[in-house]
């Protein structure tokens, strides 16, 4: 049945010939709306144009400074709607668009449009123009949602409208510099900007401004030059509206302005509240681009995390090309959120972004948005032109090989010729009980979250209302202290009898292959793991208990004494891991500054003393001599990283601590030679940070190969051991 | 309306500062340690398990399980099963109940008072002193003379003194057991009399009834307790003093078995991270492909496949190709290197690398580069043809082992002094320095000369340029090539190993001269001061690129501006929205200004002393006066830079001083090209009819 004619003279559609018609027919789909039935809603991707066939609908949203949602245009038939998506690839949706009455809705996929439009408009100037229309229409929408279209007439707000200018930017691209004469006010129609200045070459974000917020009047109204600059921290649309357009604007509307800037105002004292009301938000502060975009964050407790890797393993394993979409590296920030004060770390794997620039990149099309949200990569269509892997600003995507089914050849499994695929986190589609990484982590440590909603510094900064909070990873000590009883009344048994031998030992046995049988738990089922570790540690301390009433102190020259040495051996292992699991985290955190893997840590004693010497070339005596004398004595010191790990200092504090030594030393003096100090004092400290850091790594790693083999050893004693005892009479 | 310089990397402000990384090439993923070290546990584990089995295998413990040591050898040979002497209903046997069912209870009734006084109360048993399992001990007598020393599972052979009777067997009461009540130290204590000092034995035979004397015992006791007994007491008495007890082999017990495990599992762990480490290193052998063709290869593109993806522009080393109406392009055809990276990287097989034109500027060499037509010159890095500094880097070090294969010990120098070595190296790049490392690792006498500083050239790299690992996976011997890192970087290691080697680079010499005698290669070289030396070598590696001698400002430079200062353009993207001033305007000045005005937002500044365009192509000149006429530079005429500042540069012209506030000055007002030395050395072009060196020195303006 082809669509009715209203559909095709809808202004956007009309210069479609019949091909094209029909190819928007076979892709689109038509639909009837109860009324009030939702057409689409905020937060959904933006990949469709709808027209009205039949009925009415509303698009509504809330406009700024208020709380109930308006209705911002209602469509007719014949009228398209939900044009946002159409000039801007990969956008999201943010408003609401619902039936008014009975409606049949023509949804048409923007790709299918987008290239029908093409090929039958004819000229680039053509397409162009349709472009613009529609934008046109977008931009009168995102208008109405601000504060002062209110009051505004519509004719007013078309004559805003003509003077309107679009300006497209890609992350870290330039909207106004410092010092500039103002031009323009500009209108955040969709993505994220920061405000900062530069101050000795570095650079200070100020805050962030997002859709609906409003910038640069000030400068405009006073004709004076730009304060701050304004950099585009993702995609951003900004609408820009010339200086004489809006100033004649204002005039016309003497109040109105005042109500745009309170709002702003508002904003920005939330923000610095929330910036300088503590040290932590200051992190977060920094990339809050990345906060804001971000759908599903992993977020790894560094307070609970024992660096054990099998998140990434899980990963590994669970993918059939065995590569992992998870890299323990990445930056920390510090949050409420978080247990303790130790920070999170956000290690490189998808965040599944509202706007994808890795979708944005993507030649073939092969990245799409699922509508709950997740980014998925179509590997049939991936050409592994590592578009996507570069466009990513986190390094979440990566180029590998393309995983081959049983026996193919990698050109039958690939349609083009390469031998590679661009790979990101999947949240484990098709896997029960969610992603692997977080059902795999032994202490509970990682979760995927919406930053937005979980991490509330970032709801502070962005002006949303934090709703969840993080897991918090299950205490392991009440099991533990609960085995401990139960160990110490078994250790008052003792075996006698041939009869009590056989029955103690048993019950010894079966409780060695229970806490063997956690590595298989481990490895091949992945369910949500802390609870069996927690099992593993109670049944541990009560075959202690076992094992001391079956066998007692003697160690006989046989296989039993064998059998009881390497039991007592992976215990002790095992007891030193839980230990270091329980306290060593929280230690490595506080002298770490990002996210490291052991191998990571082997080259950079090297990169430290290069990135010295390269602090060092071209600066003043007094900062040479500060160096050879307080400095790398105290980097170097041999019993440092010790003093290091004593005085409980986060690498921060340490710093502040020598900074202030240095200071008492030079009494002041040199003053003015001294810059570029804080930058030498950083890497002293990292330095003096950098053994320890080893060790504690391998002390939480280092354990876990012993008590590994010893558990194998134990297995194999423990079949001799039963097969000589009831074999002997 | 446009938005302040488009793409602008740098200013991607407090964003990530490893953007620039990624706009050359896209992460690979890796197989990190936490993925990879499960699979090692899981080695480890298996090894530790294998080894546990062996270690069962091959020592079998003596002792059985549940018993807490082995049996007493006349049991063992007895085949005692376990239940006759423990009952399976009760706990510990009742002794001497147990031991009197063979061995006859009264009979073997201690004759000490105060021993039979502890058994009536119960608190001494046989077991006491002769211990079933472990510490039982005792000599056994064959009829042939020989005996058997046995102790807890192990046993020594030997042939009494004595003839004594077969068959008996004595058990022996170690010290240790009587240590239970006794002081053995104490003289006092009756032991002290039974045990000679220092001796583990007790050699007291007196303990029971005699056997001499009439006993009721049944005849399995009469054959062992006959008259010789004291013949057998006095034999094994002998026998305990002279051999000690036989010790237990070590390694066998309990220790042993899981020793044997930890070890073969810690084994199996450093073996695996050994090989994944050796594995890692052995990349694919991109040495085949490395020297250049002979043909010069370009990239063909089919423009109705191309789908645009830029895979192709991020390769390329050397902006070859750019992407122009949503197809990729072939723009600077004169750059290209013929490394197929472009075509590797082809998503769908548009581009492939095709061969063309013979390439006339090659040098004629061989497969060791060494020249065909002066044998004992060697050339490495740029000018073999492969500008790259990972290949100059491995070219230095393989030349150099060419050099010295071809040089045999006694053609060698015996006495090296400053004026005669068997190598000098020409250049300080990083072909010089691999090269000069080599030689120094293969203890040739060397000498390496430079004319201005090392790796001058990599200086002139702008600041922070990331040093890219783009050629392949090309394998990189030597410690000179660092992955990843940024030019100070590479520069800091490599200013570290001349020093820390102390390589013999002697920087300011340039050379000028080469001339042979018989084998002999005289090279002559000048300092700054116009000095003058002469050094004999037999071997020359030419490593001196392609920059040649630049001229350089006669005006002085401030040490922190000298940085900034660079006499080639070695990567243009970098130098994006920076203001950037050309000095010169020939040739090799104007197609830099081309290259530099293309990138987004860099305001480039020429100066020159001339008063209008005087030299240079046609189609040079037309594109710099097109840039001119749109404002993409400036040029200022009849000017010369007076000072390079830290943070200005001060021009002199007609219109008088001006200050220009410039972050790169890029000093190209000609030179002596490299080509002059390398023909001095006898080294020929492939294509003797093209004189390529006189077309490359017109190129280059003379003077301004």
């Amino acid at each position: 049945m082809s669509w009715p004619e209203i559909v095709w003279s809808a202004a956007a559609l009309r210069p479609l010939d019949a091909r094209a018609r029909s190819e928007i027919e076979a892709a689109g789909t038509l639909k009837t709306f109860a009324r009030g039935e939702r057409v689409f809603a905020a937060g959904q991707p933006a990949d469709a144009l709808f027209v009205v066939a039949a009925g009415r609908v509303g698009v509504r949203a809330v406009r700024r400074g208020e709380v109930d949602a308006t209705v911002l245009r209602e469509i007719a038939e014949g009228e398209t709607f939900g044009e946002e998506g159409s000039f801007r690839p990969g956008g999201t949706r943010h408003m609401d668009a619902s039936a008014l009455a009975e409606s049949r809705v023509a949804e048409i996929p923007l790709g299918v449009f987008r290239r029908a439009l093409e090929r039958g408009a004819g000229s680039a100037e053509l397409v162009l123009r349709h472009e613009r229309a529609l934008r046109r229409t977008a931009t009168r929408d995102v208008l109405r949602t601000l504060a002062f279209a209110r009051h505004v007439d519509d004719r007013e707000l078309d004559a805003l409208l003509d003077a309107t200018e679009h300006v497209d930017l890609a992350r870290g691209q330039l909207l106004f510099r410092e010092g500039e004469k103002a031009t323009h006010v500009y209108f955040v129609a969709d993505g994220m900007l920061q405000i900062q200045t530069e101050d000795l070459g570095k650079i200070r974000v100020r805050a962030y401004v997002v859709r609906g917020d409003v910038l640069g009047d000030v400068e405009v109204g006073t004709g004076g030059a730009r304060e701050v600059s304004a950099v585009a921290s993702g995609a951003a649309w900004v609408l820009a509206i010339p200086r004489t357009a809006f100033l004649g604007f204002a005039r016309r509307h003497p109040g109105l302005m005042d109500g745009i800037r309170r709002v702003a105002e508002e904003r920005e004292e939330a923000q610095h509240a929330a910036a300088g009301a503590m040290l932590t938000t200051r992190h977060i502060f920094k990339d809050l681009y990345r906060m804001q975009v971000a759908r599903s964050l992993l977020v790894i407790d560094e307070g609970a995390c024992v660096r054990c890797g099998h998140c990434a393993w899980s990963c590994a394993s669970s993918h059939d090309d065995g590569v992992s979409r998870l890299v323990r590296r990445g930056d920390k920030i510090v949050t409420l959120a978080a247990s303790g004060d130790d920070p999170l770390l956000v290690p490189s794997s998808c965040q599944h972004c509202d706007n994808p620039a890795c979708m944005i990149d993507c030649p073939t099309g092969a990245i799409g948005r699922d509508p709950r949200g997740e980014v998925f990569i179509r590997e049939d269509l991936c050409t592994g032109c590592g578009n996507c892997a570069k466009g990513c600003p986190w390094d979440n995507i990566q180029m590998a090989p393309r995983a081959r089914a049983k026996g193919a050849t990698v050109a039958e499994r690939t349609p083009g010729r390469t031998r590679d695929v661009a790979v990101k986190c999947d949240l484990c589609k098709g896997r029960d009980g969610g992603p692997a990484c977080v059902s795999s982590c032994p202490t509970g440590a990682i979760a995927r979250v919406n930053p937005e909603e979980a991490i509330p510094e970032v709801g502070a900064a962005l002006g949303v209302r934090t709703r969840t909070i993080l897991p918090r990873a299950r205490a392991a000590w009440p099991a533990v202290a609960g085995a401990v009883p139960v160990a110490a009344a078994l250790t008052l048994h003792r075996s006698t009898t041939r009869a009590s031998y056989l029955v103690s030992g048993g019950v010894a046995a079966a409780l060695l292959l229970a806490l063997a049988a956690y590595a298989i738990v481990k490895r091949v089922v992945q369910p949500r793991l802390r609870v069996w570790l927690i099992a593993h540690y109670a049944l541990g301390v009560v075959t202690m208990g076992a094992i001391v009433a079956h066998a007692g102190a003697r160690v006989p020259p046989n296989v039993a004494g064998a059998l009881q040495l390497a039991f007592w051996g992976t215990a002790i292992s095992g007891i030193f891991g839980g230990i270091v699991y329980r306290a060593l985290p929280s230690r490595l955190s506080r002298v770490e500054r990002k996210g490291a893997l052991p191998e990571d840590l082997a080259p950079q004693q090297r990169q430290l003393d290069e990135r010295t010497f390269v602090e060092l070339t071209g600066k003043s005596e007094v900062l040479k001599t500060v160096w050879s004398r307080i400095l790398r004595p105290y980097a170097r010191a041999t019993l440092g990283p010790a003093a290091l790990l004593m005085s409980g200092r986060t690498l921060g504090g340490e710093q502040r601590h020598v900074r202030a030594r240095i200071e008492g030393v030079l009494g002041g003096r040199g003053n003015e030679k001294l810059q570029g100090l804080d930058a030498l004092v950083r890497l002293a400290v990292e330095r003096r940070a950098l053994p320890l850091q080893r060790v504690l790594q391998a002390a939480l790693r280092a354990w876990m190969p012993m008590h590994v083999a010893l558990t194998a050893i134990v297995l194999v004693l423990l079949v001799a051991h039963v097969w000589l005892a009831t074999r002997y009479r | 309306m446009k938005p302040d310089a488009p793409g602008t990397p740098k200013e991607l402000a407090t964003l990530d500062a490893a953007a620039a990384r990624r706009a050359r090439t896209a992460p690979r993923a890796v197989a990190t340690s936490d993925v990879t070290r499960v699979r090692d546990m899981a080695i480890a584990a298996g090894a530790g398990a294998i080894a546990a089995i062996g270690a069962l295998v091959l020592v079998p413990s003596g002792a059985p399980e549940a018993s807490p040591g082995p049996l007493a050898r006349p049991h063992a040979q007895a085949k005692l099963p376990c239940t006759a002497c423990h009952s399976d209903k009760e706990g510990a046997p009742a002794p001497r109940a147990a031991c009197g069912g063979c061995h006859g209870g009264p009979a073997h009734a201690s004759l000490r008072a105060g021993h039979r006084a502890l058994a009536a109360k119960g608190e001494l048993g046989c077991i006491t002193c002769h211990p079933a399992h472990g510490d039982a001990r005792g000599v056994t007598f064959a009829s042939d003379g020989s005996y058997v020393l046995w102790s807890s599972g192990v046993e020594s052979r030997g042939n009494a003194a004595h003839a004594t009777p077969g068959g008996a067997t004595v058990p022996l009461v170690p010290v240790a057991v009587c240590a239970k009540c006794h002081d053995a130290q104490d003289p006092r204590d009756p032991l002290a009399s039974c045990t000679a000092p220092g001796a583990a034995i007790s050699t007291c035979f007196d303990e029971h009834q005699r056997a001499d004397q009439t006993t009721p015992a049944g005849n399995r006791c009469a054959a062992q307790h006959g008259p010789a007994r004291f013949v057998a007491w006095e034999s094994a008495r002998e026998i305990a003093q002279a051999a000690p007890a036989p010790v237990r082999a070590s390694g066998a017990g309990p220790l042993g078995i899981v020793g044997a495990g930890l070890g073969a599992s810690s084994l199996a762990l450093v073996a695996a991270t050994a090989l994944r480490r050796r594995r890692r290193r052995a990349a694919p052998d991109a040495e085949a492909k490395l020297p250049a063709g002979a043909r010069l290869r370009l990239p063909q593109i089919d423009p109705t496949t191309c789908i645009g993806c830029y895979a192709c522009v991020d390769a390329c080393p050397f902006d070859v190709i750019e992407i122009e109406r949503y197809v990729a392009k072939v723009v600077r055809p004169s750059d290209c290197c013929g490394v197929v990276l472009c075509e590797q990287v082809c998503p769908n097989g548009s581009l492939v690398i095709a061969e063309g034109e013979p390439i006339a500027t090659r040098l004629n060499l061989d497969d060791r580069l060494e020249s065909r037509d002066a044998p004992g010159v060697f050339v490495a890095g740029d000018l073999s043809g492969l500008p790259l500094i990972k290949n100059a880097i491995v070219q230095g070090r393989r030349v150099v082992e060419h050099v010295a294969a071809s040089l045999p010990a006694k053609e060698r120098v015996k006495s090296p002094s400053a004026t005669e070595v068997d190598l000098v190296i020409v250049g300080a790049g990083p072909a010089g320095i691999s090269a000069s490392l080599r030689a120094r690792e293969l203890g040739l006498s060397y000498v390496t000369l430079e004319q201005g500083t090392v790796a001058s050239s990599v200086k002139s790299f702008p600041r922070s340029k990331l040093v890219f690992d783009q050629p392949l996976d090309l394998p990189v011997e030597g410690e000179l090539w660092l992955k990843e890192s940024t030019k100070e970087e590479l520069l800091a290691q490599w200013t570290r190993i001349v020093r820390a080697r102390k390589l013999a680079v002697r920087e300011g010499r340039r050379v000028d001269a080469v001339t042979r005698e018989g084998k002999t290669l005289i090279v002559s070289s000048i300092d700054a001061t116009g000095g003058r030396e002469t050094i004999r070598a037999a071997r020359l590696v030419l490593a001196i690129g392609k920059r040649g001698t630049p001229k350089t400002l006669a005006c002085p430079i401030a040490a922190a501006a000298e940085g900034k200062v660079a006499y080639s353009l070695a990567d243009a993207r970098s130098f994006a929205g920076q203001r950037v001033l050309v000095v010169g305007l020939g040739d090799t000045a104007m197609e830099a200004a081309i290259a530099l005005a293309r990138q987004p937002g860099t305001a480039v500044t020429i100066a020159y002393r001339g008063a209008a365009f005087q030299r240079g192509k046609a189609r040079n000149v037309a594109e710099v006066k097109r840039l001119l006429a749109r404002g993409a530079v400036r040029i200022l005429f009849e000017s010369h830079v007076s000072r390079i500042g830290a943070d200005a540069v001060t021009l002199e012209g007609p219109r008088g001083r001006e200050d220009l506030r410039i972050d790169a000055v890029f000093v190209l007002i000609g030179g002596v090209p490299s080509w002059d030395l390398v023909q001095q050395a006898g080294v020929k072009m492939t294509i003797q009819a093209l004189d390529i060196t006189s077309e490359i020195s017109k190129s280059a303006p003379p003077t301004i």
